[in-house]
Parts: C-alpha cells; sequence; structure tokens
C-alpha cells in the first residue's frame, strides 16, 4: 500500500469514527421502535390469528376486519394518522408511541394471517386426536396445536421482523432521530461523502437483520427437531 | 288434583312403565354400555347411516364389517364424539353423549362441558395414528394422564412405562414418532388410548394404511389386549381373519344399515343374506 492511500484510509477511518456515536444513537431509537413494535405486533398477531379462527361469529368478523384493514393501510399514511390526526380527536402521544402503534397495527394484521394460516395447516387428525385423549380445548391449542403451529410460524415470521425493523425507517416522516434520521443529518454535514454514509447505513441494517434472522434459524431447528 | 299435579302423576306413570320395559328390552345381560337408537347422521344431502339401533355391553369385543361407504367409521366417530348424529340417540352407560339436561329438566344440545365427562369413558385408535409429532413416546403416552387426569409426571410416567411394555416398545420411550415405522406407530397410538382406561375404544381400521408386513404386529397387540376382556372394543375392520378370531360379536353393515349380526360362526360360516354372502365371496377372490 501507497504512503497517500494509507493516510486516506486513515482519514476515513477517523471520518466513520466521528460519526460512529450519532449512527449508535439512530441505531438504539431503531432498535427500541422494533422491539416495541413488535412486542404490540405479535400480541395482535395472535388475537387476530387465533381469533380468526374462533367458533363466535362476532370475534371471526372483528379479526377479520381488523386484518383486512390494516393490512391494506400504508405504514406511512398510518403513521400520519397516528401521529397527526389522533391528538386533533383527543390522544396525543409521543413520537415512540406513535410509531409503536402504527407499526405495531400494520405488522400484526400481517401477522394475523401468518398464525391463522399455520394453525390451519395442522393436520385434522392432530385435533382429533386430542379431542380423543379428553383434552380440555385450551390443552388441545396449548399443547398440541399451538407447538407444531409456532414451528410453521418461525419463517414467515422471521421474515416479518426483518420487513417490520426495516420500515422503521419511515419513522424519519415524524421526525424521530432513528438510524435513517441521523444519516440524513450526517449527509447534510459531509455532502461529499454521501455515498459512504448511505453505504455505512445499508451495512448496519443489514447487521441488525442479521441479528434477527440467525436466532430464528437456530430456534427453528430447535423446535423442530423432531421433524 | 290440579291439572299441574295430574300431568306429572302421568309422567311418573310413564316413567315407571318405561323402567319396566327397560328390563325387559335389556334382557339378562343387562343394561348396555353403549347404545345407539335410531341413530341416522347425513352429510349435506349425503344420509350416511341410515337408521342404526345396536347395543354394546361391558367387556364386549364387537367387529364391524363391510363395504367401504357403509358408515362404519362414522358409526365409531360418533361414540368418540368427533360427529353429531343427525338424529337418534346414543349413549353411554345410560346417559345420552349428545343431549343433556338444564336445571329444569329440559333437554338440550350436549356443551363442551358434558362432552368432556363423556368422553373419559371413551378412547380411539386412528387409522392415520395421529401421533403428536412434536413429544417424544413417552409424552405422547402421558400427555392426557398429567394434563386430564392430573397424575404427576412420575405416576404418569409409570403408568406410560407399563402401558408401552405391553405393546413392547419400552426401548422407545424417548424417540419421536418420526423415528418409527408404521407399525411402532400405531402401537404407540393403542397405548395411549388404553393408557386413559376407557370403558371402550375404537379401533378405525387401524392396519388400513399399514404396509402388509407390519399388519401382524398390530393385530397381535390388539389381541393381547382383548384377552384381558375389561375393554370393550369396537373393532372396525377389513380383516376378516382377525375379526373372526377376537369378536364376539360381528356386525356386517351395508348402506347406512346393518344387515347382519351375529357370532363369528354365524357371520363367516352361515350368511343369511345375499349382500354379506356377495361380499364375503368378493374377499374370497381377492385372497386366492
Amino acid at each position: 500500500m501507497s504512503p497517500h492511500s494509507s493516510c486516506a484510509d486513515n482519514n476515513m477511518m477517523s471520518t466513520i469514527s466521528q460519526w460512529l456515536p450519532y449512527l449508535a444513537q439512530g441505531a438504539l431509537v431503531t432498535v427500541k421502535i422494533t422491539l416495541l413494535s413488535g412486542v404490540v405486533a405479535m400480541l395482535l398477531a395472535l388475537i387476530s390469528g387465533l381469533g380468526r379462527l374462533s367458533a363466535l361469529k362476532p370475534i371471526r368478523w372483528l379479526a377479520g376486519g381488523y386484518i383486512e384493514l390494516f393490512r391494506a393501510a400504508s405504514l406511512l399514511v398510518l403513521l400520519f394518522w397516528v401521529y397527526f390526526a389522533l391528538p386533533i380527536a383527543g390522544l396525543d402521544l409521543s413520537k415512540t408511541w406513535s410509531a409503536v402503534l402504527a407499526i405495531g397495527l400494520n405488522i400484526g394484521a400481517y401477522g394475523g394471517e401468518i398464525v391463522r394460516s399455520a394453525i390451519q395447516a395442522i393436520p385434522k387428525g392432530q385435533y382429533e386426536a386430542s379431542v380423543a385423549l379428553n383434552l380440555s380445548p385450551l390443552a388441545r391449542m396449548r399443547s398440541v396445536i399451538l407447538p407444531q403451529a409456532i414451528a410453521r410460524m418461525l419463517p414467515p415470521m422471521g421474515n416479518l421482523w426483518i420487513e417490520m425493523l426495516k420500515s422503521t425507517s419511515l419513522v424519519y416522516f415524524i421526525t424521530m432521530a432513528d438510524l435513517t434520521y441521523e444519516a440524513m443529518i450526517l449527509r447534510n454535514n459531509y455532502y461529499t461523502d454521501t455515498p459512504l454514509i448511505f453505504g455505512l447505513l445499508l451495512l448496519i441494517y443489514y447487521v441488525m437483520a442479521s441479528c434477527i434472522a440467525v436466532p430464528v434459524k437456530w430456534l427453528e431447528r430447535k423446535l423442530t427437531a423432531w421433524r | 288434583m290440579t291439572q299441574l299435579a295430574q300431568d306429572n302423576e302421568g309422567i311418573l306413570e310413564s316413567q315407571a312403565v318405561w323402567r319396566q320395559g327397560e328390563e325387559c328390552l335389556y334382557g339378562e345381560k343387562g343394561k348396555p354400555l353403549v347404545e345407539y337408537r335410531g341413530v341416522t347422521k347425513s352429510f349435506g344431502d349425503l344420509e350416511v347411516i341410515k337408521g342404526i339401533d345396536l347395543q354394546m355391553h361391558a367387556g364386549e369385543k364387537l367387529a364391524f364389517i363391510g363395504p367401504s361407504g357403509s358408515g362404519k367409521t362414522t358409526l365409531g366417530r360418533m361414540l368418540m364424539t368427533l360427529e353429531r348424529p343427525t338424529s337418534g340417540s346414543l349413549s353411554i352407560d345410560g346417559v345420552p353423549l349428545w343431549q343433556m339436561q338444564d336445571k329444569k329438566g329440559r333437554w338440550k344440545p350436549a356443551n363442551e362441558a358434558h362432552l368432556r365427562a363423556m368422553r373419559e369413558k371413551v378412547g380411539m385408535v386412528f387409522q392415520h395414528f395421529n401421533l403428536f409429532p412434536h413429544l417424544t413416546v413417552e409424552r405422547n403416552v402421558t400427555l392426557a394422564l398429567t394434563s386430564v387426569l392430573g397424575l404427576t409426571r412420575e405416576d404418569a410416567g409409570a403408568r406410560a412405562e407399563s402401558m408401552l411394555e405391553k405393546v413392547g416398545l419400552l426401548d422407545k420411550l424417548s424417540s419421536y414418532p418420526s423415528q418409527l415405522s408404521g407399525g411402532q406407530k400405531q402401537r404407540v397410538a393403542i397405548a395411549r388410548a388404553l393408557v386413559m382406561r376407557p370403558k371402550v375404544v375404537v379401533f378405525d381400521e387401524v392396519t388400513s394404511a399399514l404396509d402388509p408386513e407390519l399388519v401382524g404386529e398390530v393385530l397381535a397387540v390388539i389381541k393381547e389386549i382383548a384377552k384381558e376382556g375389561e375393554t370393550a372394543m369396537m373393532l372396525i375392520t377389513h380383516e376378516m381373519d382377525f375379526a373372526r378370531e377376537v369378536a364376539d360379536r360381528v356386525i356386517f353393515g351395508a348402506e347406512g344399515l346393518i344387515v347382519e349380526e351375529g357370532t363369528p360362526e354365524d357371520i363367516f360360516e352361515r350368511p343369511q343374506s345375499e349382500r354379506l354372502r356377495t361380499f364375503l365371496n368378493r374377499l374370497q377372490e381377492v385372497r386366492d
């Protein structure tokens, strides 16, 4: 390596290390929103997915209505709606909770379909065997149907989590200081480094997505050892 | 006497008459364990059971034979509460399975609590085993013991082990169903049903999904259990030699009706109806 390029490398490294604290701050916000939205989304997914399979018509309709409505909603519009429109209706949420609610509602609707289809994919004989053993309706679900359904849900749920992680960048539009927001600020100050900044941004999202994909893969293997 | 009191009198009288009739009806064998009375079942426009009257006594081994589509399986599934009869009544130990009385004594369709109380007396072994693939052999057998009967894991384990020993699979305790052969799977399924000590077990074509060389081991296990005699068995089967050997009584059904019933000798040596003769001859041709 020539001394010149080494010098340039050193320059680049020191610039990046100047950016890192800002990017880390933004990444932390992104992680926080992802985790909180994830919890809301998974709860909604389980409730709406099971709800669509309920024996009671009103519950089926309610769950179906939620899934159809929020799956079709544009996440950005939903985010604006929660952050800008709800305060006028009297519900004033912080930026964080607005983001968590909007993303949770949207992703939860996708998740509901995953839960429903995974449960419906369990062969009818499994249900019949659990009836023949006189298991209670709750025990049938908990001990027989769900453990098998969860194994089926994991791969599509893993995808959904990654989808959710990436969609958190939309909170930029309600001026939350997430990873994307911080990168845009850096771009204003280091305009010539734009390719490097955005390259770094993609890399960080990739690493964060891997932090979801790898454990999901591991969990899937662990939960399907019986296959 | 008021009208109401007269009505009551009338009801009591008719009940007394009915009880007497019941004694005549059931004869020396006493009350049946399982009773079908005028049971029918339709799926949409298709009537698969066209009116069945049938009694089964405690410990009795009953074999159902007949061409496919004769409604044999549906009869068993109704007893296991997997299908609801369209009309008629089905009772176990004299208690209607699909109806119950409310506080005022009016009859209404059975709810889940009533069905659960009744299911304690019935078990079922399925054509396609329906083992729980995510649970070990041991857990397949102990699940209902701990979850339904409230046994501890140790007690349940001990009971499961002695049952698995009976079906010759003690060495497979920690295997998963995917690691077993079809015959082994079905033997686990038999252990799983019997470990609950039901009064009657429905065996629904339990060898139909097996490779021919695996049929023998499953039938041998059922014969062994039949010898112990305590459990009544409803054997829905295409294995005529097996039916002949194990059953106390054989029932030949076709197109949703019972055509002929009797001892294995009656049915196989002295078939009365043309339908049964044709059925047996056809089986004979297949074998020759």
